[in-house]
């Protein structure tokens, strides 16, 4: 009993950090002086990554997409559709007016209970 | 007492097995089949850099390094897109690119479920682009 009320609480732990959404952006230090397109000139590369705890297709926690770093709940935000507009205003605020090459990996594993991921990747150009 | 000595042991020689490694491919254009990678410009290679690593929570315990591909760092945050994207900018630039285009990367964290769920987590980065005159 003791055993599982620990994997329990430490499962729980684990959750406080579960669904999360994330900018990374590799600035123009970071590219050793390439430029990263056949024109314009380089701003940085942006990857961005959301992933959130689903039940069969319920969303239950995933990573805010209005404000990265927080959780949303009951909220599908783990698909392409919510994770550009996220990786495009990056791009903006960093007064970029072009983000090129998007890529987009998404990923899902589990059974009942669901882990989704996606992976988004662009460069900042202007 | 001994026993779990052992298998403390045991657990650390198994992560250790999976731990930390980090590597830079390079195609050039010899692989190429004749074929074009950019639209204009030359095409000098296909790079490929990736980084993975253990982590307790947001911890790096044992992770490839990304100063030396093929070592290993402990204890030092290089499983990252900066740090993966600097190393193939680096070797692009070695090979005497003016251009590392097409640069796309990729994040993946995986839960390890022993001894304990959620605690430590298995992390890898991969950052891929074509280096171009």
């Amino acid at each position: 009993m003791k055993k599982i009320m620990f994997l329990l609480s430490v499962a729980a732990f684990g959750l406080l950090f579960a669904g999360c959404a994330s900018v990374e952006v590799v600035p123009n230090k970071n590219l050793n002086s390439e430029k990263i397109s056949l024109s314009g000139a380089p701003i940085a590369h942006l990857n961005a990554q959301n992933w959130g705890i689903y039940l069969f297709s319920i969303p239950l926690l995933t990573g805010s997409t209005d404000s990265p770093g927080s959780i949303a709940v009951v909220t599908d935000t783990v698909n392409a559709e919510s994770m550009i507009p996220v990786i495009t205003a990056k791009s903006k605020e960093l007064t970029a007016t072009q983000t090129l090459d998007l890529a987009s990996q998404y990923s899902d594993f589990g059974f009942i209970f669901y882990c989704r991921s996606i992976n988004i990747s662009g460069n900042s150009v202007k | 007492m001994k026993k779990k000595i052992a298998f403390m042991f045991a657990m650390a020689g198994v992560a250790l097995l999976f731990a930390g490694c980090s590597s830079l491919q390079t195609a050039d254009s010899s692989k190429f089949n004749g074929q074009k990678i950019t639209a204009s410009g030359t095409g000098v290679a296909h790079i490929s850099g990736s980084a993975s690593g253990l982590y307790l929570l947001w911890i790096p315990l044992i992770v490839g390094s990304t100063e030396n591909p093929n070592s290993i760092v402990f204890s030092e945050d290089s499983c990252n897109v900066t740090a993966v994207t600097d190393m193939v900018t680096k070797k692009s630039k070695e090979l005497n690119a003016a251009k590392t285009i097409d640069l796309v990367s990729a994040k993946h964290s995986t839960n390890i479920p022993f001894p304990f769920p959620y605690i430590f987590y298995w992390r890898t980065v991969t950052v891929s682009g074509n280096a171009v005159n």
